[in-house]
């Protein structure tokens, strides 16, 4: 049994290796990990298939159900759920305490809506948005970046044309004809990933359900919330698309993150 | 023959020790299994909101063991080296004279001997037994599962290379370890502290029958198979921890508000108290822990995530239970709360420490300036 748990342990490694499945739970430079973790495996399973008896009591070959049975239930839950994307719950749950990015992301906006009482759904509390930019200048060539793109290299990038993948977020409190389309970060693994989202405005909006992919092409523009600057993204177009390969974008500020 | 019958004084019946550690880890690996094999039956009839929930558990879950798992087969591996190449009896000659010498060099051990916290405590028992005093062997009790390489490794690469992280940590666990086996050592003599005719749970993992089964397997190709099937034991027997704390933290990490769950975060001694709390809940495994308390970035301040780093690999729940079978009660009580104790106050003085470092810092760069 052992041995069995060995080898299913090495097989799942593997296929997440070579399927890339891992970017579903590790950022992409973390593969190596599972290289090294298959070595080691390896070299259990030949030790226990070829080592014999290392003690009298044969604990290896003759483990208890227990341990090998908690040692299986993650790759059935693997097997269950191989590629687990973060969705809107996610975000919702996990925007609460990112407080570190509350200035950058749209963290403003869930703030401005969980503050006070909830307005029914639709209802215009913030808007209309006073914002500047897109009116003003001319969009330049669609440069693709993700949503933390747009909240780094704002306000730098307000009147910048830009073609933006992600997914739909809604929730009450934000006004008709908005939507915050959004990315999680990962920095190591999926319990680090913690999300960033930008307010999109577009006539559309509502067309797209909670947890679709969609890409936004459009122009950056500024808007207050609580007197809090932050960006918003004008969308000329949204168009749905498939999920794509890695649901999370890298941490473009590991440094930043830490502070 | 095995450890065990190494020592003719120690009985072949359990202690009640090794009982209540047998029931206590017995008790919450099956509550685990349980659980585990319901939310996989009943996912399907779950409403949409709840399988959400159930995803994002799993998600958590799956990504912390993915990360966290390697670096423990690592840990498992050297282990199974030192099982086969290292004998207690050399590391106790290292430990032997006057006291705080070798507790000194004891709580730096581990840079020589990486092992893991599961790991050491059948160690540190043959350890005692040869003659080591027990203020050492205390001292390498705590520090082996911090002050080793594939910790610092482990952290640094939780933190993406940030050194002042793993310095600290490995500073903190290694100064906390002095100087609770010194004031364990004060107030227990060896006898005083240990249980005479215990039997800890795990001395079947690296006692063994090491001596006879080496003298038939002489060629080094043996002996690694022997070490790699030693390492085999210790993942079936550290890896289902790991299994269960990483769902324990995925769990919390999902259906409890990180914020409730620590008073609001911060840096404060609420949220460092939070944190030592969560670190004795979660047993998490030495060599992944650093990823768990990384994830609190943002939530709770270095002060939370280092007392997370250095309580967790030496008191939680599953150490207390191991803990059983190898000191008496008094000073498992004595033990664990010196720990707590030292733990807080080593973390907060470090914390004044680095301000004040700060402030001269500040305070010279400014009369240069003027």
């Amino acid at each position: 049994m052992t041995l069995a748990v060995c080898v299913a342990w090495l097989g799942s490694f593997a296929w997440l290796f070579a399927g890339g499945g891992y970017t579903y739970f590790l950022a992409p430079a973390y593969g190596v990990l599972l290289v090294v973790g298959g070595v080691v495996l390896a070299a259990f399973t030949v030790g226990v298939a070829f080592g014999g008896r290392a003690c009298a009591h044969g604990d290896a070959t003759r483990a208890a159900w227990v341990p090998l049975a908690i040692l299986v239930v993650p790759l059935a839950f693997l097997a269950a759920n191989p590629r687990p994307v973060p969705t809107s719950y996610a975000f919702a749950a996990r925007a609460g305490y990112s407080r570190l990015w509350k200035s950058i992301i749209a963290l403003g906006v869930l703030d401005h809506a969980r503050g006070g009482a909830r307005p029914a759904q639709g209802s215009a509390r913030l808007s209309p948005y006073p914002t500047s930019g897109p009116a003003a200048t001319m969009p330049g060539p669609r440069q693709r970046v993700t949503p933390l793109d747009v909240a780094l290299d704002y306000p730098g990038n307000v009147g910048q044309g830009i073609a933006m993948d992600g997914m739909v977020y809604r929730q009450e409190g934000l006004p008709a004809g908005s939507l915050v389309a959004f990315r999680f970060v990962i920095t190591c693994c999926a319990a680090d990933a913690w999300p960033a989202g930008i307010l999109v405005t577009s006539e559309k909006a509502r067309a797209f359900p909670i947890d679709s992919w969609v890409r936004v092409t459009g122009t950056v523009a500024s808007t207050s919330v609580k007197a809090q600057d932050m960006p918003v993204v004008h969308a000329e177009r949204i168009v749905p698309i498939s999920p794509p390969g890695n649901p999370y974008i890298e941490n473009r500020l590991r440094k930043g993150a830490r502070r | 023959m095995t450890a065990v019958d190494d020592h003719p004084e120690i009985p072949s019946k359990p202690g009640a020790g090794g009982r209540a550690a047998g029931l206590t880890g017995k008790g919450l690996q099956l509550a685990f299994i349980v659980v585990a094999a319901g939310m996989l039956c009943f996912f399907g009839r779950l409403p949409h909101a709840r399988q959400q929930q159930v995803r994002e558990v799993i998600r958590v879950f799956l990504g912390i063991l993915l990360e966290a798992m390697p670096f423990m087969l690592v840990g498992a591996l050297v282990g199974g080296l030192i099982e086969v190449f290292v004998s207690p009896e050399g590391l106790a000659k290292i430990l032997s004279g006057r006291r705080r010498r070798s507790v000194l060099v004891a709580a730096a051990m581990g840079v020589i001997f990486p092992v893991c916290e599961c790991a050491i405590v059948p160690v540190v028992r043959r350890l005692v037994r040869k003659g080591a005093p027990l203020s050492a062997a205390v001292a390498f009790l705590l520090a082996g599962p911090i002050v080793n390489p594939i910790v610092a490794a482990s952290t640094a690469v939780a933190y993406a290379g940030d050194w002042h992280v793993v310095a600290a940590r490995l500073a903190l666990g290694y100064v906390i370890a002095v100087v609770v086996g010194l004031a364990i050592g004060k107030v227990f003599q060896g006898g005083q502290a240990l249980i005479p005719q215990g039997r800890d749970p795990h001395a079947h993992v690296h006692g063994g029958d090491g001596a006879p089964r080496r003298s038939r397997l002489r060629r080094f190709g043996g002996r690694l198979l022997e070490a790699a099937h030693h390492g085999a034991s210790d993942f079936l027997d550290v890896g289902r921890f790991l299994v269960i704390g990483a769902f324990v933290t995925g769990v919390l990490r999902t259906l409890v508000r990180q914020e409730h769950l620590l008073g609001g975060g911060g840096d404060g001694p609420l949220a460092m108290l939070g944190m030592m709390g969560l670190a004795f809940v979660l047993n998490l495994c030495s060599e992944a822990d650093a990823f768990v308390a990384a994830s609190f970035r943002g939530l709770v301040g270095f002060s939370g995530q280092m007392a997370f780093m250095v309580l967790g690999p030496m008191l939680d729940l599953k150490l207390l239970a191991m803990y059983l079978a190898l000191f008496r009660k008094r000073a498992i009580v004595a033990l664990a709360v010196s720990i707590a104790a030292a733990v807080f106050l080593s973390i907060v003085l470090y914390g004044h420490l680095v301000e004040l470092v700060h402030l001269c810092v500040l305070l010279s760069r400014r009369s240069i300036a003027s």
